[in-house]
């Protein structure tokens, strides 16, 4: 730590321009087992940039864990290779390899003190033994657990033992620090707490960093960039912005905040720069879509058919009380698209309200409106009335349906 | 196939000192288990043993021993199903105010040969018994049937007893909290949801009590009378009639139902008492409160220790009288001639070599255990099959089958003719005890998190180095209770050894059984004692300096087969 480079200091923006410290290539992870025949993992390729904290995300079995155990080498690709800094390293061991692991369990040595925990991978390494107090006297006051040296884990609450696993790992300098869904072990209170906690620690020492969670919003809040995977293979790599703004899939829409998924008729012949002649990467294609009755143009997804997938999120959406909504129908109205219906469904949630509502061709619509103290569930319509909802066009997102 | 087994030599040779234990533990169960029982099997199907084959199922004798053999340990495995069942339930579901003592009681055939409950059992209840003849003063003949049952059903108890205390321990009490919420009272209770979920466990200890009833030569020999049973034949063939081919063959019909039998315990009922009795105890279970169902089981328990103690406490009296059950004027002649005359030299020959194995099998067993649980290991399944073969085939095979593979020099001298020496003597044992100290290490280590292991190879440590630090460490009180019970299983094992004795080297049991054989009781009752004190001195002396508890008793469900 005391070693730490500007270059690592620097908070990692993603994107080409850092370097590339482990490269995923093609791999793919079969289990053969009794039961029978399980792909894991389906060809997965990924760059993790010098410094950054990616995080895996996905719902339990889509391969996070498997991901990250072939990093750490304690699971052998079937296929594929994994390279640090350039070098191929999928055939070497896990004890060989200059990585760390967090344990979802902590996996703290019972028998050994707090002291003893910490320094057992620089015994490991030969580290002189002045180096080593000295490490570990750093490593303590970074975690706020000077004064615990002596205890045994078992005398540590959940929050401490977090923390004594989280420096037995850094205070070996891994150039790869991996987290096997570190938090989902402690309560809520102590879990968001824990989760600032161990940002901070990881920017402040900079090491480059790959979380798995199943946990959105453990992922939205700590990521440099997220992956999303889904059955064995990534859905999408992004910012958390990018990710929860611009979806790619319906997968990723629906798995990670709320979102309004709604079937839009594709215009015949409206859509133009198919991904074969694509000259911009990232854009897709655009065309004309029909939504509620009104023809918009819309960059839609590349594997769009005769119905474009659109998603909104429902704090998109705006309502205002509306008297009679049975004569409105749609409209386009400076770049909004305003619908009229009934609310249906009203939850309150203390800082704000969830709605449902009815449009008049019966599509359902959910919104989140926001509350202050001036702005209370009071001025809000109630159950039955009729409303207006108003979202703009550019909330729009066309995603891929996949599966 | 090709590729599993490519990274399995990977992984060994990669391991230095580890990777060679693994080997060698590997060629103990090949060498001492396998090719023994395959060289008998091979015997048996020579031509000399073809035409015993032909010869003994010819005979009616030979029906009716292989009956009475099933018979025998079906009634065994009855009998010592229902008593282990009823000290289980007092020991985990009563408050009954004695359950420690109890507990103890209900160990003490662990530590103790079973031939020798057959020899307090026909003092007590022979034609001239304490009890028959002078309580009752009938002249009944304990001889058969009857007196195996007796001291077999005492002598495998323990392992229902031990199979039970575990599953109820682990029993999830809110299963039946659940029923008493939908209305159910105690008896329906017992019936609709605890006794379907002991089943696979009741049946387990019966074919367990079953394939180690069968397998019993002592008793057989002792109080058999004219009830045949294989493992008596098998040992005439042997010691009586010099006929190996005869003995290969009555082997063999030992070896099948006794396979067959362990092998559905094994690889159909194990796994179901897992699913049955999963999760996490929520507390210890409730004891019963109704007295109608408590003071039952009380009582009964209560009689069967009192029971146990009697036979134990008369062999203690025929120690120390002159002559056992006939003339009771107190001597110290019998302990005299254990320890200080002829039989001090069987004393000493048999701890040394029971010492000798202790660590060898501990050792083994850890390192087999340590292999077993790894995770992705092929063929791991197989090998740990073969590693509690050495209990699941009788004692009698092996010691006959050891004598046969190793009566000569093998592999153009490369390994010397190991019988009549000290070294086949201490495989015996090692062999025998190695299952246990397997279960008990395998257990232990299925404790412990995997992911333990896994951080400290993230954390630069090698497979060895982990070993060494992290589970070693931690699996350090169950290693010592192995230790003791493979010392305690060494010592009191009589039929794999009962073959390979020579004058040079003594083994207790088999003085026992001889001393039994010629009448002198007091002298078998001595050394009994002796022997049963050597073990108690074993385990207080490792619970001293260990701070090892009795309660820490593995709770083995395959301790069988003397």
């Amino acid at each position: 730590m005391t070693t730490t480079t500007e270059n690592q200091r620097r908070t990692v923006d993603s994107g080409p321009a850092s370097e590339v410290v482990v490269r995923v290539a093609g791999v793919q992870k079969i289990f053969d087992s009794s039961r029978g025949r399980h792909e894991a993992l389906k060809s997965i390729d990924l760059d993790i940039f010098d410094g950054e904290f990616l995080t895996i995300l996905g719902p339990s079995g889509c391969g996070k864990t498997t991901l990250l155990r072939v990093l750490a080498g304690f699971e052998q690709p079937t296929r594929g290779d994994v390279l640090l800094d350039g070098a191929v390293i999928t055939e070497v061991p896990p004890n060989h390899r200059p990585m760390a692991m967090v344990f979802q369990s902590y996996a703290l040595f019972p028998h050994l003190t707090v002291h003893d925990n910490i320094a057992y991978g620089l015994k490991i390494a030969k580290v002189p033994k002045a180096e080593i107090a000295e490490r570990i006297e750093v490593v303590l006051s970074i975690m706020d657990l000077v004064g615990l040296g002596d205890r045994l884990p078992t005398q540590l609450s959940g929050g401490q033992q977090q923390r004594v696993a989280l420096a037995r790992s850094v205070v070996v300098r891994p150039r790869v620090l991996l987290f096997d869904e570190p938090l989902s072990n402690l309560d809520a209170r102590l879990r968001d707490q824990m989760r600032s906690e161990l940002r901070r620690i990881q920017r402040q020492l900079g090491v480059t960093s790959v979380y798995v969670t199943h946990d959105q919003t453990e992922a939205m809040a700590m990521s440099d960039r997220i992956v999303v995977m889904s059955e064995g293979h990534i859905e999408q790599v992004g910012t958390p912005e990018q990710i929860y703004r611009r979806p790619d899939s319906l997968f990723v829409a629906d798995f990670i905040g709320k979102a309004n998924v709604l079937p839009a008729p594709v215009l015949p012949g409206g859509v133009t720069d198919r991904a074969a002649d694509r000259v911009t990467e990232g854009r897709g294609p655009t065309g004309e879509v029909e939504l509620f009755g009104v023809t918009l143009p819309l960059e839609l997804s590349d594997d769009v058919g005769d119905t474009a997938t659109l998603v909104l999120r429902p704090e998109d959406v705006l309502i205002t009380p509306f008297d009679s909504p049975n004569d409105h129908s749609p409209v386009l109205v400076d770049g909004r698209i305003e619908a009229a219906g009934w609310l249906r469904a009203s939850e309150y949630v203390g800082g704000a309200t969830h709605l449902t509502f009815e449009l008049l061709d019966g599509t359902l619509l959910e919104s989140i409106e926001y509350h202050t103290a001036a702005a209370g569930p009071a001025a809000l319509p109630t159950e039955g009335a009729g409303v207006l909802a108003s979202f703009p066009t550019a909330a729009l997102r066309s995603v891929e349906r996949r599966r | 196939m090709g590729r599993g087994l490519r990274r399995v030599w990977g992984r060994v040779r990669g391991q230095g000192a580890f990777g060679a234990s693994v080997v060698a533990s590997v060629l103990i169960i090949v060498g001492f288990v396998l090719f023994p029982a395959a060289e008998i099997v091979a015997r048996s199907l020579g031509a000399d043993g073809r035409a015993e084959w032909e010869r003994l199922f010819g005979a009616s004798r030979t029906i009716g021993t292989i009956r009475n053999t099933i018979w025998l340990g079906v009634l065994v495995g009855i009998v010592g199903t229902i008593a282990g069942l009823i000290m289980a339930l007092v020991q985990v579901r009563t408050r009954f105010r004695f359950k420690r003592t109890l507990h103890l009681i209900a160990l003490i055939p662990v530590i103790s040969p079973p031939f020798a409950v057959g020899m307090s059992v026909i003092t007590l209840f022979g034609r001239s018994g304490l009890i028959t003849k002078g309580l009752f003063d009938v002249r009944y003949d304990i001889f058969g049937l009857d007196g195996l049952l007796i001291s077999l059903g005492v002598s495998f108890m323990p392992i229902a007893y031990l199979n039970f205390v575990g599953m109820l321990r682990a029993f999830d009490g809110s299963l039946e909290e659940a029923a008493t919420d939908l209305g159910a009272g105690l008896i329906h209770r017992l019936r609709t949801v605890v006794l379907p979920l002991l089943a696979p466990g009741i049946a387990s200890s019966f074919l367990l009590i079953f394939v180690s009833a069968i397998a019993d030569l002592g008793n057989p020999v002792l109080l058999g009378g004219g009830y045949d049973v294989l493992s008596s034949r098998i040992y005439l063939a042997v010691i009586g009639e010099f006929n190996n081919d005869k003995a290969a063959v009555l082997a063999v019909m030992l070896l099948v139902p006794s396979l067959l039998v362990f092998s559905a315990q094994y690889f159909w009922l194990r796994k179901r008492e897992y699913i049955t009795v999963t999760g996490k105890p929520v507390g210890d279970p409730k004891p019963f409160e109704q007295r109608r169902v408590t003071w039952p089981l009380q009582l009964l328990a209560v009689l069967m220790a009192a029971f146990v103690v009697l036979i134990y406490g008369y062999i203690l009296v025929g120690a120390f009288t002159e002559v056992w059950n006939i003339n009771f004027s107190p001597t110290l002649d019998n302990m005299r001639f254990v320890l200080r005359g002829a039989g001090r030299e069987a004393v000493y020959d048999t701890v040394l070599l029971a010492l000798l194995a202790t660590p060898i099998s501990s050792l083994a067993g850890l390192v087999i255990a340590f292999v077993i649980t790894q995770r992705d290991f092929r063929g791991k399944g197989l090998l740990d099959f073969a590693s509690v073969l050495g209990v699941a085939i009788p004692g009698t095979i092996i010691g006959v089958g050891l004598l046969l593979a190793y009566n000569a020099p093998l592999l153009g001298g490369l390994i010397p003719k190991l019988s009549g020496t000290a070294a086949i003597l201490v495989l015996a044992f090692t062999v025998r005890s190695l299952p246990g100290v397997v279960r008990v290490a395998v257990g232990a280590l299925n404790q412990l998190s995997g992911s333990l292991e896994e951080a400290s190879i993230s954390l630069g440590a090698t497979p060895a180095q982990t070993f060494r630090k992290v589970i070693l460490p931690l699996i350090r009180p169950a290693m010592f209770s192995s230790l003791v019970w493979s010392f305690a299983r060494s010592m009191t094992s009589l039929s794999p050894i009962i073959f390979l004795g020579t004058p040079q080297w003594r083994i207790m049991t088999a003085r026992i059984l001889n001393e039994a054989d010629q009448g002198r009781f007091s002298n078998a009752a001595a050394y009994s004692v002796v022997l049963v004190s050597v073990v108690l001195a074993a385990i207080s002396l490792l619970a001293l300096t260990t701070g090892f508890r009795v309660n820490d008793e593995p709770t083995l469900p395959d301790r069988s087969m003397r």
